[in-house]
């Protein structure tokens, strides 16, 4: 359901009308426009918005609301270069098994931003061309991301010396 | 034929224009610095390694308040405080740092530990030869960083026992 | 490549030729850093180009949660180490849009001049490592001849060549030092013909037009779908660039052209990025011509150290002091995506907080990321020689790529 306060908003109302049980809400704090979006359907999101001449996806990344359940926020930013729009999506997923569609299939951009989620955090992008780590080497075991992880890693702790 | 006549010509020009640059900046002044052999030029802000700042009476400034300590963002200093008494008085305030280690290792420079300080006793001087084979050696000690009490100098009133002394 | 040149039996005989896979890098001098490429060569021509990164992963973004608010910008110098002070900008405008603060115009154009200083240094360094790559060697030592100046102003104004930590949430660290216009003018005097000097020796050079037009296409759409930004994208015609596409840091004020080229290869690049040196220049004069007077940190008790001469003579300054060091300042929960322009491409900085006082999570859109994912795209199907002239010509940077 469209909140009140996105009914003026063409690109919110643009994504209702596409699709009515597709938002979950969204704010415009700080001038930035903010959608929830229902995860399964993102890719229907993407495609509605790449439709309205957001030619680009900016940036993927994940953020790790631990312990708050549904843990994970996938965030996604794209911009519209010839309206001159940015707006983030956003889909919370659960930490028990983190999955989402991967939007390769929409913007080949996400491919890489994709593959350092699935490293740093442990997403998993559904139908994604080579989901392998990229940051970390491929022998690592975790998700250095993810608040329960040590910032000093496991293998050696400045602080506990 | 024509063709390969005028590449010919045009890259013999080319090579006389970069051969040009060449020989008008071997007549230029030198712009290069002679470091080793000679002192290395700063500007007077830059940062480099700390130097602990006496008071006029010639006593640490430093009062162990663990500032400099709780901004460092790389946690390299280390400090343990101790009561000044009246027969060995170290510092203008109460108390004074015991054991002042700057982990050299560790430390990135940023200025945040002296903009913290607010006794003005932690400054950056202007050493910069830090580097060393072994990492131990990198950990400095109060005694290594405190301003120098030149020979002859007096201070102003009585110094307390051990100040001084390095 | 002249085909004259090249010997016929190489050309009958590469139907035959083995399949070869190339280890370029992780220390290959071209990949301007730590970037192994692996590439499937048939003779010269790169069937398939699968780049590796992560080698510089240091977890800036892991760090970052750590340590408070103020803290974090010494990490941001540290994301891409040839535009210091533009990562510093954009992380300070993203949580002062947090905090809702006012910056002191003083401050806004100080950071407008010397986030261009930023721009020439970069695009200095670019220029001299990307003609080293081709072959031209006399370019590399004039850039860094002039870079070496621009150097010597950081270290005048912050103290640090490049880990400068200059720009803080709030405004800056210090005040400008004494005599800054004279050293900024003298030397901004002297760059216009510094830069007629490079194109002296590249715009007319044989070997470097032929290494670099025509070389290294991509259709337009492809490259907005792949995510690259930056001069890349304005050498392709498009006029992309966040200075003036959504102002920041009063940049509306300034007055300045968004060089751009419809050629969308490798000269173009290099025409738009010294395009944007000459830019730099003019916004760096209007800046010092229109410098306003007053302070250069905002007023916020809360959130900046206050004055020294204050905090040694005023308790309640001394006790802001205290507060503000020790536990460091609390900024209300809430996101911001805040975007500027660095001098490779479009820098979004992803600020979450959950209203402590260090950040939930700081997420960098690093626009060397964005171009290097363009890599196999680009240099496919190509000739290898031509694949070190497409990777200069991108302009990454291995520290803001992997972070």
């Amino acid at each position: 359901m469209l909140p009140e306060n996105l009914k003026e908003n063409a690109v919110a109302a643009s994504l209702e009308q596409a699709d009515s049980d597709l938002l979950l809400g969204g704010n415009t704090d700080h001038n930035e426009l903010t959608l929830d979006v229902v995860p399964e359907k993102i890719l229907g999101a993407l495609q509605t918005l790449k439709g309205q001449r957001f030619e680009r996806l900016s940036t993927v990344t994940v953020v790790d609301r631990y312990p708050m359940e549904p843990r994970f926020e996938v965030v996604y930013h794209l911009q519209s270069v010839s309206r001159n729009l940015y707006v983030r999506l956003k889909c919370r997923i659960s930490g028990e098994k983190p999955e989402i569609d991967s939007a390769t299939a929409v913007y080949a951009a996400a491919n890489w931003y994709e593959r350092e989620a699935w490293d740093l955090f442990g997403v998993v992008f559904k139908n994604h061309p080579n989901l392998t780590r990229i940051m970390m080497p491929d022998f690592w075991e975790g998700h250095p991301l993810r608040r329960d992880y040590p910032v000093h890693g496991y293998k050696y702790s400045y602080q506990s010396e | 034929m024509a063709s390969k006549l005028s590449e010919v010509l045009g890259n013999t020009a080319a090579i006389v224009k970069g051969l040009s640059v060449t020989f008008k900046e071997m007549m230029a002044p030198t712009i290069t610095e002679d470091y080793p052999a000679a002192p290395a030029i700063f500007e007077e802000r830059f940062r480099g390694t700390h130097v602990l700042q006496r008071d006029e009476s010639g006593l640490e400034k430093c009062v162990a308040c663990f500032l400099c300590a709780a901004a460092c963002p790389a946690s390299c200093i280390y400090i343990e405080a101790a009561e000044n008494t009246e027969s060995k008085r170290m510092s203008g305030g109460e108390r004074y740092a015991e054991v002042y280690n700057i982990d050299y290792s560790r430390c990135i420079f940023c200025g945040f530990c002296v903009e913290a300080c607010p006794t003005d006793a932690i400054t950056h001087g202007h050493g910069f030869e830090t580097a060393s084979y072994n990492t131990a050696t990198l950990v400095m000690r109060k005694e290594q960083m405190l301003t120098q009490i030149l020979p002859g100098a007096m201070p102003a009133r009585p110094l307390g026992e051990g100040a001084g002394a390095h | 490549m002249n085909e004259t040149l090249t010997p016929a039996a190489t050309t009958e005989k590469s139907q035959h030729t083995r399949r070869m896979t190339l280890n370029m890098g992780p220390q290959h001098p071209s990949t301007h850093g730590v970037l192994r490429v692996l590439l499937e060569l048939e003779g010269e021509t790169v069937l398939k180009c699968t780049p590796d990164i992560g080698f510089l992963h240091t977890g800036i973004e892991k760090q970052c949660e750590a340590l408070n608010w103020q803290q974090v910008i010494t990490l941001t110098d540290r994301v891409d180490y040839l535009a210091n002070l533009s990562n510093n900008l954009c992380y300070s405008l993203a949580v002062e849009k947090l905090l809702e603060m006012e910056i002191p115009p003083k401050a806004q154009w100080m950071r407008v001049l010397l986030c261009e200083l930023t721009r020439i240094n970069s695009h200095l360094v670019w220029l001299g490592t990307h003609a080293l790559d081709i072959g031209a060697m006399t370019v590399f030592f004039l850039c860094f001849r002039e870079r070496e100046d621009i150097l010597r102003l950081f270290e005048m104004f912050s103290g640090q060549r490049l880990m400068t930590s200059y720009i803080r949430v709030g405004g800056l660290a210090l005040d400008p030092p004494r005599g800054w216009e004279k050293r900024v003018k003298t030397f901004m005097d002297t760059l216009p013909s510094r830069v007629d000097e490079y194109e002296s020796l590249l715009n007319s050079n044989p070997i470097w037009l032929k290494r670099t037009k025509g070389v290294g296409r991509l259709p337009v759409e492809e490259m907005l779908e792949i995510g690259m930004t930056g001069p890349c994208i304005r050498a392709a015609g498009i006029p992309m660039d966040a200075r003036k596409m959504m102002p920041y840091s009063s940049y509306d004020k300034f007055n300045f052209e968004v060089p751009t080229s419809t050629d969308n290869d490798v000269y173009a690049r290099y025409a738009v990025r010294v395009a944007e040196i000459r830019e730099s220049i003019k916004i760096v004069n209007q800046a010092m011509a229109g410098m306003p007077e007053g302070p250069v940190q905002a007023s916020a008790p809360h959130v900046v150290l206050p004055e020294r001469e204050k905090m040694k003579t005023q308790m309640e300054s001394l006790i802001y002091h205290f507060k503000i060091v020790t536990e460091g300042f609390s900024v209300p929960a809430g996101e911001v995506f805040q975007v500027i322009e660095s001098p490779r491409g479009e820098l979004g900085y992803y600020v979450v907080s959950d209203g402590t006082a260090k950040p939930l999570r700081v997420h960098m859109r690093t626009p060397s990321f964005g171009n290097l994912q363009a890599l196999p795209n680009l240099i496919e199907d190509r000739m290898l020689a031509d694949a070190i002239a497409i990777m200069g010509s991108l302009d990454f940077v291995l520290g803001d790529c992997d972070r």
